[in-house]
């Protein structure tokens, strides 16, 4: 019983050890966000987002185009996962997650008007998932 | 007996050793945390204000911008297939004429070169494919591969797949997928092996290119929103200088500085002033529809204009002869 005890810990030991140095593999989930984007739409940029803090990025989007984002996690849904855009003034423009609904989006569509430096902040919740992929799309 | 009083002092100090290995799980565990765990995420552009205050405080030293700032500052810049895109939906025929020719590729023979043509081939290959041209997009096609290869980058452009797609019809979608997907390793790569400086070539190139595109079709067909277009790249130049200007120590970097300033100069008349009105969203199939209310104005005048297209097209010529 005892040496059940002792692999238990060392098994639980190997796995918080796994954890922490698991990779973060993006490339499979670049590919679901990718093949999300549907017809109609090209593909332009690919976010990874790994560890607990998530990640911003920052994008030139132009006036009169219309770009879609795709979120995609080990989740179907993308559950936990969600994207907050600013514009250059720093005001935030929309989120993906509705935090009184506690509902996730797993994409966000963007009619663009005017030129400017957005900012894509990708941030995790409710989860302890902390990898994921933005996928950026604009439509044809 | 003695295997008895092993378990036994096994059993006494279990506790003892569950309670040690629980506290090395925790040490590996914040260690690794320490290690890895990121601090306060900053923005690109933050991160490119603090590189750029460190590089200006010691301009002899390598450059001072770290891998995170690059790379986000790279994936900041526009791709060049919107623009091309835009061409093509305002019904303006393909035109071969305007692109570099691929029979130039051999008079790259510098990494210098080869990266800024590998970024004007790049656009001349989304164009053609965007466009359909099979024949002209294999032909393109060759070129990238060439000087991605003068890079020692060719294995990670799959010019096979690239090739079959290209050559079958209704395979857009798939086909610049699978361009920009190489595009996008490159460039991961590049900044991965610390050749970043080559990456931001291969950028400035291809926006260049895509830059010169538009200024040749608004040339012949005016259109408003190609000028908008040429008038917003105001922005996107900025931020290229900014990616260039860790560099200047190479001369030959330090020339190019030197010419987009110029095109900066021309680029400081046109105004573009924002009118603010908050954005709204609603829900249509799952999918979040958001649309930023705010406008925008560019202003600049015809003579700006022409002036944007003589000096794009120099320094083009510089780099493409």
């Amino acid at each position: 019983m005892y040496l059940n005890l002792l692999l238990g810990g060392v098994l639980y030991l190997h796995l918080l050890i796994d954890t922490a140095f698991a990779q973060c593999n993006i490339e499979p989930l670049a590919e679901k966000g990718i093949k999300n984007l549907g017809n109609g739409y090209t593909f332009l940029k690919t976010y990874p987002v790994s560890g607990s803090e998530g990640k911003k990025y920052s994008y030139i989007f132009s006036q009169g185009t219309h770009y879609v984002i795709h979120l995609s996690n080990s989740s179907h849904n993308s559950l936990g996962v969600y994207i907050n855009m600013y514009d250059s003034n720093n005001r935030k423009i929309a989120s993906s997650y509705n935090q009184e609904t506690n509902t996730f989006y797993p994409a966000i569509s963007f009619d663009c008007q005017r030129t400017g430096i957005y900012q894509l902040e990708f941030k995790f919740i409710h989860t302890k998932d902390y990898c994921a992929a933005g996928v950026l799309g604009m439509r044809r | 007996m003695k295997m008895y009083r092993a378990s036994t002092n096994l059993a006494m100090r279990f506790p003892s050793l569950l309670l040690q290995i629980g506290m090395l799980s925790v040490f590996i565990f914040l260690g690794l945390m320490g290690c890895n765990g990121p601090a306060k995420e900053k923005t690109g552009e933050e991160l490119l204000a603090e590189s750029k205050n460190q590089a200006n405080q010691d301009k002899n030293q390598t450059p001072a911008i770290s891998k995170e700032v690059l790379s986000d500052i790279v994936k900041s810049i526009p791709s060049p297939l919107e623009i091309s895109f835009l061409i093509k939906d305002l019904g303006i025929r393909y035109d071969k004429t305007i692109l570099n020719s691929a029979d130039n590729m051999s008079n790259y023979n510098t990494s210098f070169k080869q990266a800024l043509n590998l970024g004007i081939y790049s656009t001349d290959l989304g164009y053609a494919n965007i466009y359909e041209q099979t024949q002209d997009a294999l032909y393109y096609l060759t070129a990238v591969k060439n000087m991605a290869e003068g890079l020692k980058i060719g294995r990670f452009f799959d010019f096979n797949t690239i090739k079959e797609l290209a050559t079958k019809s209704n395979n857009l979608d798939s086909l610049l997928l699978v361009t920009n997907t190489n595009l996008e390793r490159i460039n991961e790569h590049l900044q991965e092996s610390g050749r970043a400086d080559l990456t931001i070539l291969i950028l400035t190139g291809g926006w260049l290119e895509a830059l010169y595109l538009t200024c040749e079709v608004a040339k012949k067909q005016p259109n408003e929103l190609l000028r908008n277009r040429i008038g917003e790249q105001k922005i996107i130049l900025e931020q290229l200088l900014l990616l260039l200007s860790f560099y200047e120590e190479n001369e030959s970097v330090k020339d190019l500085i030197n010419e987009l300033n110029e095109l900066q100069r021309i680029y400081d008349n046109v105004k573009i002033t924002y009118e603010y009105e908050e954005s709204t969203a609603e829900e249509e199939n799952g999918v979040l529809i958001v649309k930023d209310n705010t406008t925008s104005k560019i202003n600049f005048t015809e003579k700006d204009l022409d002036n944007i297209l003589s000096v794009s097209q120099k320094i083009r010529k510089k780099i493409i002869g």
